[in-house]
C-alpha cells in the first residue's frame, strides 16, 4: 500500500511540526508570561526619587563652609538616538567635552534609556545645550545638588567632600553623611507607555527630608590663620607635610585643624594623591620633647618630684640600664624648670626612674595616648602605646623624653590642653551640634549615633599643672628652646619637639630626617588657646622644632588671640603695640 | 476456483445484475459496494471481470474512457446527479467552518484593540461570498478540470509576467488593479500549479528517475521564479513543499527527493545573497530574538510584539482572565488582523484557543488526507494532496513565524486571516477537496502510484 503509506508519513511530519508549535506556545503563553505580566505592572507605576537637599556645614559662628546649590545635569536617552556620532559631536561642542568618547559611550549603551553626559553644568553650558534644539525625547536636564565649598581650601581636611553621586568622602562629610544627606523622598506616578505622567499617586508620595546642618567647633577665621601660616611654613621649609591644630583650652573645641598638602574640595580632580591625608589625625610620630612637661606634672602629682628640686644632670652623660644618654650640653645641677628649658634628656630620665614603668605607663594612658580622641574623623589613628609588660628599664629613659611611644598631633594637643586647663582633660570637640534649616537644634553631645560623650577627667592636679604651664613652659619660651615663639602682647608658654624619624631601610633612627613640632599657648597664667605645629621632614638648614615650628605657632597664636579679643597680659610700651590695638 | 475468484464472480454477478444505467452511475461515482470495499483491489478486479484485461499485468491495460463507450465520459453526466450526503466530508467542512469562526472572533478582537471597527463585518461578507465559491468548486466534477489545468497555468504565468510591468504597491509588484479590488495572480497560480502538476503526474512513472524529475520542477520553478521577482519570497517558497509532497505522494523515490532537498539546501547561500536587506534582517531577527525584555527597535520589533501579544493572552486568554496590561503599546501589533491573526487568537482565547485552532487544522488535514487515501483516481488524489500540502505549509509557516520559529514573511493564515482573496482562494481549494471526496470514483486500471519502495 505504497500511496496511503506515504501519505501517513506526511501526516507524521505535520504532527511533528504542530508539536513543536505547541511546545513553543506553552513556553510563551504560560512560562514567559508571568515575568512579563509582573514587569508590565511595574512599568506603569513609576517610582521617582526626590533627592533630599544635603545639609550645610558651618563653623561655630555660622559661616558657611559647605553648601548645596542646585545645578542642571545633562542626561541623554541612548536608545532614542539614531545618529550617535552627530549627536555626540554637537553636545560635546556645546559643553566642551570629548565628542568621540561620548559617541563611544552612546554606542556602548545604545539599548539603555538613561545615560549621564555631564553632571552639574554651569548655567552657560546648560543654555548652550538648550540652544542646540536637539530632538525631543533624546535628552534632558535633571536638577541635582551641587556641593559648593565657599571657603575653598579652608578646612578642606575637616570637611572632606561630597562626590558626584552625593556621597560624603572624608572628613565631616563622611563621618556625618547620614545626618547631612537627609532622607530622599519618592514620588509615585502612573505613566503611560510613552512615559508621560498620567497621574500622581499622592497617597504614596513621601516628601524628602533635608539633611541636618552641622555646626563645627572650627572657627573659620582661626582656620584661615592656620592655613595661611601653614602655607608660609611650607614655602619656607618645604617639609613633606605639616599640620596645625588650634584648640580652645577650656572647652577643648578645635578652632582650626589644617594639614598640608591639601586640596580644594571644589576641584577634587586636580588634587595630588597625598593631599587627602589629614595629618592632624593620621600622622603618627614620636612626640619627642613636647612630651616632657606632661611627665613632669605627673611626677609632681605622684610625689616623686618637687617643683623646687635640683636634679643632677651628670654633666651630659648618664647610663640608664644598658643605655647611655647624652644631652646637647653637659649640665651639672638643674632645677626642674631648667630641665624643661634646656630640654635635658638626662633630667627627664631621672624623673622617669623615679616614677617607674607602671606609673609612667599610667601617665601616658591618662593623658589619652594610645586611644582615639573622640572626634571620630575618618582615618583617625590611635597612636602606639605598647602594653606595660613590654616596657622595661630602657623605657624609663626613653618615654619621658617622648620616645618609644607614637602619637597623633591631635592627641598631643589634647593632652597639653588638659595641662593648660588646670589638669582637666576634655576630649577635643570638632562638632558642636546638628541643627535644622532654621538653626534650631539641641546641644547634641550625642550627635550622630555612636559618638561617645565628651570625656572629662582630672589628669593632674590644678596646682602642678598650673606650675608646669605658667612657670616652666613659660620659661621655655622666655629664655629656652622656644624663644622664637615669644610674643610682645602675651606671655607664651610652649615646648619644642624634635624627633628623629625611623628609617625603615636602614632599620634605625635617621639623623637627618626629623619630625619637628612646637606646642604653644597663651596667656600663660590663664591659658585660652593652644596651638600645635608639626612639620614632617623639613628640608634646609633648620631642623629643630624651635626654629621651624615655633615661629609659625607663635604667629597663629598671636593672630588667634587678637581675633578672639584676649586681653594682653604683658605691659607693653605703647610704641611697640601694633595690629590695630592702638588704632 | 479459489475463494478469491468466487468472490470476484459474486461481485461481478451483482454488477451484471444491475441495469446499464446503474452501472454507468456506479462507474462514475463508485457504488456503495465499491465504497465499502475501497481498500481492497476491487476496482481493478471489476475492470478485469469486464474482460478487458483479464490476464495482463501491464500498467495501463485499458483506456477506460475510450473502451467503455460514449456513455462513460464523466463530462456528460449531470454534475448534480451524484450528490450524496454521506460522501460529503462533513468533518472536513465542520473543521473549516470552526476555523473561520475562530478567525472572525480574532478579527473582532483586533478591531477592539485597534479601535477602528468594521473589519469583522467585512470579513463576514467575504465568508458569505465564500460559501458559493466553495459549493461552486465542489459541484462541477473535478475530472473535467484537468483539461483546463495547463491552459490555466499558462494563463497565470502570463499574468505573473504582466504584474511585473505594473506600478509597484508597497515596493512589490504583486497586484493587478481591477477597479474595486486588487487581484493577486500568485493566489491563482498556486492552484493552477497544483492542478497542472497533478495532470502531469497522474499516469506517469518516469519521475522515478532523476531526469524525469526535471519537468515537474520546471512546472514549479517557472511560476516560482516569477513570484520571486515580484518579490514575494513567502508565496514563492510555498511551491517547493507542495511540489515535494505531490512527488512523494505520486511515488517518486525518496532518495531522489532527499538528494534534491540537499541540493536545495546547498543553494541556500545563493538565496541569501539574492535576498533583499529587509528579508535578511527578518532572518537575522529570528536568531537574535529574546522572548522577554524591552521591545527592540527595527526589525526585531514585529516579532517581539507578536510574541508579546501571545504572552498577554496567557493560558486562558483575555476573554476569561482579562487583560494583564493596560498599556496600549503592549498590544500594538502591525498586520494583526491579517498575517498575525494567530496572535489575536492567542490573545483572546489563550493557549487553549491556540491549541483548539491547531487541533482543528490537524483535523482538517487528516480529513483531507483521508480523502486522498480513499481516492483511487490519480488526478483527484494528487490535487487533494497538493491542496492539503499547500494549506498545511501556509499554516505551518504562518504560525511558526508568529512564535519566532521562522522569519516573518507575508503569508496569511488560511481561513482565519482577514482578507477576501486569501479566504476565497482557500475556500475554492477546499471546495476542490470536497469535489474529489464526492467523487472518489474508480478508474478501470491499476491502482495508481503503487511501487515497491
Amino acid at each position: 500500500m505504497n500511496g496511503p503509506h506515504r501519505l501517513r508519513v506526511a501526516v507524521t511530519l505535520l504532527a511533528v511540526a504542530f508539536a513543536a508549535l505547541a511546545v513553543r506556545l506553552v513556553q510563551l503563553q504560560v512560562v514567559d508570561r508571568q515575568g512579563f505580566a509582573d514587569r508590565a505592572a511595574r512599568q506603569r507605576l513609576h517610582v521617582e526619587a526626590l533627592p533630599a537637599r544635603p545639609g550645610e556645614i558651618v563653623d561655630r559662628n555660622g559661616r558657611l563652609l559647605a553648601v548645596s546649590v542646585t545645578a542642571p545635569s545633562l542626561y541623554v536617552v541612548p536608545n532614542a538616538i539614531d545618529d550617535a556620532e552627530g549627536f555626540a559631536a554637537r553636545i560635546s561642542e556645546a559643553i566642551g567635552s570629548d565628542g568621540e568618547r561620548l559617541a563611544a559611550d552612546l554606542r556602548r549603551n545604545q539599548d539603555k534609556s538613561f545615560l549621564w553626559v555631564r553632571r552639574r553644568l554651569s548655567e552657560s553650558q546648560a543654555e548652550a545645550i538648550r540652544s542646540l534644539d536637539l530632538p525631543r525625547g533624546t535628552w534632558g536636564f535633571r536638577d541635582e545638588f551641587l556641593r559648593h565649598y565657599p571657603q575653598g581650601v579652608v578646612a578642606a581636611h575637616v570637611l572632606g567632600l561630597r562626590d558626584v553621586d552625593g556621597i560624603g568622602r572624608g572628613g565631616v562629610e563622611q563621618r556625618y553623611d547620614e545626618l547631612l544627606r537627609g532622607r530622599a523622598g519618592k514620588r509615585v506616578t502612573l505613566r503611560d507607555a510613552r512615559g508621560r505622567v498620567v497621574d500622581v499617586r499622592h497617597e504614596l508620595t513621601e516628601l524628602p527630608a533635608a539633611g541636618r546642618t552641622i555646626v563645627l567647633a572650627i572657627d573659620a577665621v582661626v582656620q584661615l590663620f592656620a592655613e595661611q601660616e601653614l602655607d608660609a611654613l611650607m614655602a619656607k621649609h618645604a617639609p613633606q607635610g605639616a599640620c596645625v591644630v588650634v584648640i580652645d583650652v577650656e572647652s577643648s573645641d578645635l578652632l582650626a585643624v589644617a594639614s598640608r598638602p591639601t586640596f580644594d574640595p571644589n576641584e577634587p580632580s586636580v588634587a595630588v594623591p597625598d593631599a587627602w591625608t589629614n595629618r592632624a589625625v593620621t600622622a603618627v610620630y614620636e612626640p619627642g620633647s613636647t612630651f616632657k612637661p606632661l611627665v613632669v606634672a605627673w611626677a609632681i602629682d605622684a610625689g616623686v618630684l618637687r617643683a623646687d628640686e635640683m636634679i643632677d644632670c651628670e654633666r651630659g652623660v648618664y647610663r640608664v640600664g644598658r643605655r647611655i644618654l647624652h644631652d646637647h650640653h653637659g649640665y651639672d645641677q638643674l632645677s626642674v624648670t631648667e630641665v624643661l628649658v634646656k630640654s635635658s634628656n638626662i633630667g627627664m630620665a631621672k624623673i622617669g626612674e623615679r616614677l617607674g614603668v607602671a606609673e609612667l605607663h599610667r601617665c601616658v594612658t591618662a593623658f589619652g595616648f594610645g586611644r582615639l580622641t573622640g572626634t571620630s574623623l575618618p582615618g583617625e589613628e590611635a597612636g602606639v602605646v605598647r602594653p606595660l609588660r613590654l616596657w622595661n628599664d630602657y623605657s624609663l629613659g626613653s618615654v619621658p623624653m617622648g620616645h618609644e611611644i607614637a602619637v597623633t598631633p591631635l592627641q598631643l594637643i589634647a593632652a597639653h590642653a588638659a595641662l593648660a586647663n588646670r589638669g582637666r582633660l576634655v576630649s577635643p570637640r570638632l562638632v558642636l551640634k546638628d541643627v535644622d534649616a532654621d538653626f534650631v537644634g539641641s546641644e547634641a553631645t550625642n550627635i550622630g549615633d555612636d559618638r561617645p560623650p565628651q570625656v572629662k577627667s582630672q589628669v593632674t592636679s590644678p596646682e602642678s599643672s598650673q606650675w608646669v604651664v605658667g612657670e616652666a613652659m613659660a620659661e621655655v619660651v622666655r629664655r629656652g628652646t622656644g624663644k622664637a615663639a615669644s610674643l610682645k602682647e602675651f606671655t607664651v608658654f610652649g615646648k619644642t619637639g624634635t624627633a628623629q624619624k625611623f628609617d625603615v631601610e636602614s632599620g634605625r633612627f635617621s639623623h637627618d630626617r626629623h619630625v619637628v613640632s612646637f606646642i604653644a599657648g597663651a596667656p600663660a597664667h590663664h591659658p585660652k588657646v593652644l596651638v600645635l605645629v608639626m612639620a614632617d621632614e623639613p628640608t634646609g638648614p633648620e631642623q629643630a622644632g624651635g626654629t621651624v615650628a615655633a615661629p609659625t605657632a607663635a604667629a597663629v597664636l598671636r593672630r588667634t588671640l587678637l581675633y578672639l579679643g584676649v586681653p594682653y597680659d604683658t605691659s607693653l610700651p605703647l610704641a611697640t603695640r601694633s595690629d590695630g590695638i592702638a588704632r | 476456483m479459489t475463494a478469491e475468484s468466487n468472490q470476484n464472480a459474486e461481485a461481478a454477478s451483482q454488477i451484471r445484475w444491475t441495469s446499464p444505467g446503474a452501472r454507468l452511475f456506479a462507474q462514475s461515482t463508485g457504488s456503495r459496494l465499491h465504497k465499502r470495499d475501497r481498500f481492497s483491489d476491487l476496482t481493478v478486479r471489476w475492470g478485469r471481470s469486464q474482460g478487458h484485461a483479464t490476464t495482463s499485468h501491464s500498467r495501463y491495460p485499458v483506456n477506460p474512457l475510450k473502451s467503455a463507450g460514449p456513455f462513460q465520459n464523466p463530462a456528460m453526466i449531470s454534475p448534480f446527479a451524484n450528490l450524496r450526503a454521506d460522501r460529503v466530508p462533513w468533518l472536513f467542512l465542520a473543521a473549516a467552518a470552526a476555523l473561520v469562526l475562530i478567525g472572525l472572533s480574532a478579527i473582532e478582537r483586533g478591531d477592539e484593540l485597534v479601535g477602528d471597527g468594521g473589519t469583522a463585518e467585512k470579513q463576514i461578507a467575504w465568508v458569505i461570498l465564500g460559501v458559493p465559491t466553495l459549493i461552486g468548486t465542489a459541484a462541477f466534477p473535478y475530472r473535467t478540470w484537468r483539461h483546463f489545468a495547463y491552459p490555466l497555468l499558462f494563463g497565470t504565468v502570463l499574468l505573473l509576467i504582466a504584474v511585473l510591468f505594473l506600478p509597484p504597491r508597497n515596493g512589490a509588484r504583486r497586484w493587478i488593479p481591477l477597479g474595486l479590488l486588487y487581484f493577486q495572480p500568485s493566489e491563482v497560480a498556486k492552484l493552477a500549479f497544483v492542478m497542472a502538476l497533478a495532470t502531469y503526474l497522474r499516469f506517469r512513472e518516469n519521475f522515478r528517475t532523476l531526469p524525469g524529475l526535471v519537468p515537474p520542477f520546471l512546472i514549479a520553478l517557472v511560476p516560482m521564479g516569477l513570484i520571486l521577482v515580484e518579490p514575494d519570497l513567502g508565496t514563492a517558497l510555498l511551491f517547493l513543499p507542495v511540489l515535494m509532497s505531490m512527488l512523494f505522494a505520486a511515488g517518486a523515490r525518496p532518495r531522489h527527493l532527499v538528494a534534491v532537498g540537499l541540493f536545495g539546501i546547498a543553494l541556500l547561500p545563493a538565496l541569501w545573497m539574492g535576498m533583499g536587506d529587509y528579508q535578511k534582517a527578518r532572518v537575522v531577527a529570528v536568531f537574535t530574538q529574546r522572548d522577554t525584555g524591552s521591545a527592540p527597535r527595527g526589525d526585531g520589533y514585529h516579532l517581539h510584539q507578536s510574541k508579546k501579544v501571545l504572552m498577554l493572552g496567557g493560558t486562558w486568554g483575555s476573554e476569561i482572565t482579562g487583560m494583564p496590561s493596560s498599556d496600549p503599546l503592549d498590544y500594538h501589533l502591525p498586520a494583526g488582523r491579517t498575517d498575525f491573526i494567530f496572535c489575536l487568537v492567542g490573545e483572546r482565547w489563550g493557549l487553549v484557543g491556540c491549541g483548539v485552532t491547531l487541533a482543528l487544522y490537524a483535523l482538517l488535514f487528516k480529513c483531507g488526507i483521508s480523502v486522498a487515501i480513499a481516492t483511487k483516481e490519480p488526478f483527484g488524489r494528487l490535487v487533494v494532496v497538493g491542496i492539503i500540502a499547500l494549506v498545511a505549509t501556509q499554516v505551518a509557516i504562518n504560525t511558526a513565524m508568529t512564535v519566532g520559529l521562522m522569519p516573518v514573511t507575508g503569508i496569511t493564515l488560511p481561513l482565519m486571516s482577514y482578507g477576501g482573496s486569501s479566504l476565497l482562494s482557500t475556500l475554492a481549494a477546499l471546495g476542490l477537496v470536497v469535489n474529489v471526496s464526492l467523487r472518489p470514483g474508480f478508474e478501470v486500471g491499476p491502482m495508481p502510484f503503487r511501487f515497491r519502495d
